[in-house]
């Protein structure tokens, strides 16, 4: 990230014929150096559109659905007709992902939303209220953030059964805290700030003082904290309904295109390749933007400083 | 002696920590709508009321349930964890996960050890020399190892080195017979590598932010100043200091090793206690589950008070404060 104009200024100045160069150049300069730092996010703004776009698109590029397949046509490799080929039931793979895409980007956009807006919240409260509120809101946050969350929805989905709306619910009762955790000490920091002693003074009611005055200064990591949300719910779902505990089949997700493919991997080795790979450059793309976001928001935290 | 005054209320509150476990993990498993009998024997269509009662009595269940919580917790306190009542049904608990979870534990452990040298020496790496090419390939390394999905990574493992080159076999945790620590290396490579990755990628973040904190401060740039050679500001005063914050990121993140063996165990049918934990769950055996549930709450417990109890050792200040 470059940085307000007199750092440049000052440093082209000390370069040899530095005083000489025409403005347009060095403003010319300093676009490009900022192009080239964003460069990774905006790959990976691209690749997330696209891969969004084409599974929201998925009933009309493939208006037959994710069960349409003929079983003379099972087990095929790439084709034309079929560029990653057929499952064991004849059902085209890419089709098949493209709405997989929709179940998982559903679920991991929904949830994250969810938790985000509900660990901000929490947080901003807590941590410019804080009294019993704050005691026990963090020392839930805490407990949550200790227990080892996969055996944990393990056990919910299968009391309270599998399927969307389920696995929804259960990620979203315990993935609040980490946002929570975030928001609280962010607050915690910027209670004590002048500026907040200064609205406070004149008068400014505490949901002002929250909204117009912390919430925007503890906005940066919270929009990395939602990215990083995004990803790991991505994977969680995938993981959960590899297991079989997550969303179930015929309704097809990346994760459990996966499920059982081991007896299929002497045979078929690139069935377990596609819906992976479309897991990781999802989260990777998530990531990759996630961090552009950071170094945009944050001016400490650019390309050139040391990144904590 | 301030020092076991502290460490006596560190684990007096762990006691009172592995009290409210068990509550949970009872309360969890039992007062969920419908409950683990209705589940299991629901599942079987036409089950008369009057059968379901005599399971009931049979196994206890016609009881209240604070009574069937204090007979659960004597029971523990005997060392009886219960008895199977599908995966293995009859026997008891205890003995069916004796060796599964000698299976888990020498998997996360060796696990623990690799992420720990692999992750430390990646992050302390990418910190002294920052910005050259070991922190990019170590900032790469991490960002995909956060963005892989370990069981799909197994997967790829097992395609790679069990199906095309055959170095490795796909699953299993030993041969037929041999249980020799020896015989069970080739079993373990993949699986170990599988669960490492996400350790590995997120421990070398911590360890690279940590120390290039540490060689930040006052004191090494004294060091720097006083003509020690480079190595030694690192070796001898940057990297000690560094490794304090790590002892409590690393402590807290073991059980959540032990609880994602799970994926990994499932994805090299690896005869451990996540696996059993998935069976389990799946033929509604509830006195395994419960049992594996306690086990890994107790792991939480047991790693906050060592990472708390290693942090005290380590910090003069903290030990006095804290008396």
């Amino acid at each position: 990230m470059v940085t307000p104009g007199v750092r440049e200024g000052a440093a082209a100045a000390l370069l040899p014929g530095g005083g000489i160069w025409p403005g347009s150049t060095l403003r010319q300069r300093r676009r490009d150096a900022k192009w080239r730092d964003h460069r990774p996010g905006l790959a990976a703004a691209v690749l997330l559109l696209v891969i969004v776009v084409l599974c929201i698109a998925a009933p009309v590029i493939a208006p037959g659905g994710f069960t349409a397949g003929a079983l003379e046509d099972a087990l095929q490799g790439s084709s034309l007709q079929h560029p990653l080929g057929t499952d064991a039931l004849g059902r085209d793979t890419l089709v098949r992902l493209l709405y997989a895409g929709r179940v998982s980007l559903f679920v991991a956009g929904v949830v994250s939303v969810l938790t985000t807006a509900v660990g901000l919240a929490v947080g901003l409260l807590a941590g410019y209220r804080r009294g019993v509120f704050e005691a026990v809101s963090m020392r839930v946050v805490d407990a949550f953030l200790a227990i080892p969350r996969l055996p944990l929805y393990l056990v919910l989905l299968r009391l309270l059964g599998p399927g969307m709306g389920t696995l929804i619910l259960v990620l979203s009762v315990f993935e609040w805290t980490t946002v929570a955790r975030l928001a609280h000490s962010g607050a915690l920091a910027e209670s004590g700030r002048l500026y907040v002693t200064a609205a406070e003074a004149l008068g400014a009611s505490p949901r002002r003082v929250v909204w117009r005055h912390l919430f925007p200064n503890i906005l940066p990591p919270v929009i990395v904290a939602f990215t990083l949300a995004v990803r790991g719910l991505i994977i969680a779902e995938a993981s959960l309904s590899f297991l079989g505990f997550g969303i179930l089949p015929p309704v097809p997700t990346w994760g459990n295109m996966l499920q059982g493919v081991q007896s299929q991997l002497w045979s078929r080795p690139w069935v377990a390749f596609y819906p992976g790979t479309a897991i990781f450059l999802t989260a990777l793309a998530v990531n990759v933007l996630g961090d552009a976001v950071r170094d945009a928001l944050d001016p400490r935290s650019g390309t050139g400083g040391p990144k904590r | 002696m301030l020092q076991t005054r502290y460490l006596l209320g560190r684990l007096r509150q762990s006691a009172l920590l592995t009290v409210l476990v068990t509550v949970v993990v009872f309360g969890l498993l039992h007062l969920l709508p419908g409950g683990p009998l209705q589940a299991l024997l629901g599942e079987q269509a036409g089950v008369d009321p009057a059968s379901i009662r005599r399971a009931e009595e049979l196994i206890g269940f016609h009881k209240p349930l604070h009574e069937r919580y204090v007979e659960w917790v004597l029971g523990l306190a005997r060392g009886d964890f219960g008895t199977s009542w599908t995966v293995a049904a009859g026997r008891p608990v205890g003995g069916i996960l004796a060796t599964h979870i000698v299976n888990t534990l020498l998997l996360t452990g060796i696990s623990t050890l690799i992420s720990l040298a692999a992750g430390l020496a990646l992050g302390f790496a990418a910190a002294v020399w920052q910005h050259r090419w070991v922190d990019h390939l170590a900032t790469l390394l991490a960002v995909a190892g956060s963005c892989v999905p370990a069981f799909w990574f197994g997967l790829m493992l097992i395609v790679l080195f069990a199906v095309n080159a055959g170095w490795f076999p796909a699953g299993d945790a030993y041969p037929v017979g041999k249980t020799g620590l020896r015989d069970r290396v080739p079993y373990l490579v993949l699986p170990v590598i599988t669960l490492s990755l996400a350790s590995i990628a997120s421990w070398s973040r911590y360890a690279r932010s940590s120390l290039l904190e540490t060689l930040h401060q006052d004191y090494v740039r004294t060091a720097r100043a006083k003509g020690l050679a480079g190595r030694r500001v690192i070796f001898g005063h940057a990297v000690p200091n560094a490794l304090m914050p790590l002892i409590t990121i690393v402590g807290l993140d073991i059980p959540h090793l032990l609880a994602g063996a799970t994926v990994t165990e499932t994805v090299f049918t690896y005869p451990g206690m996540g696996r059993l934990f998935l069976t389990s769950l799946q033929m509604y055996d509830w006195p395994i589950v419960q049992t594996i549930a306690l086990l890994l709450g107790v792991s939480v417990v047991l790693a906050n008070l060592g990472a708390e109890v290693c942090y005290a050792l380590v910090t003069p200040q903290l030990r006095s404060e804290a008396a």
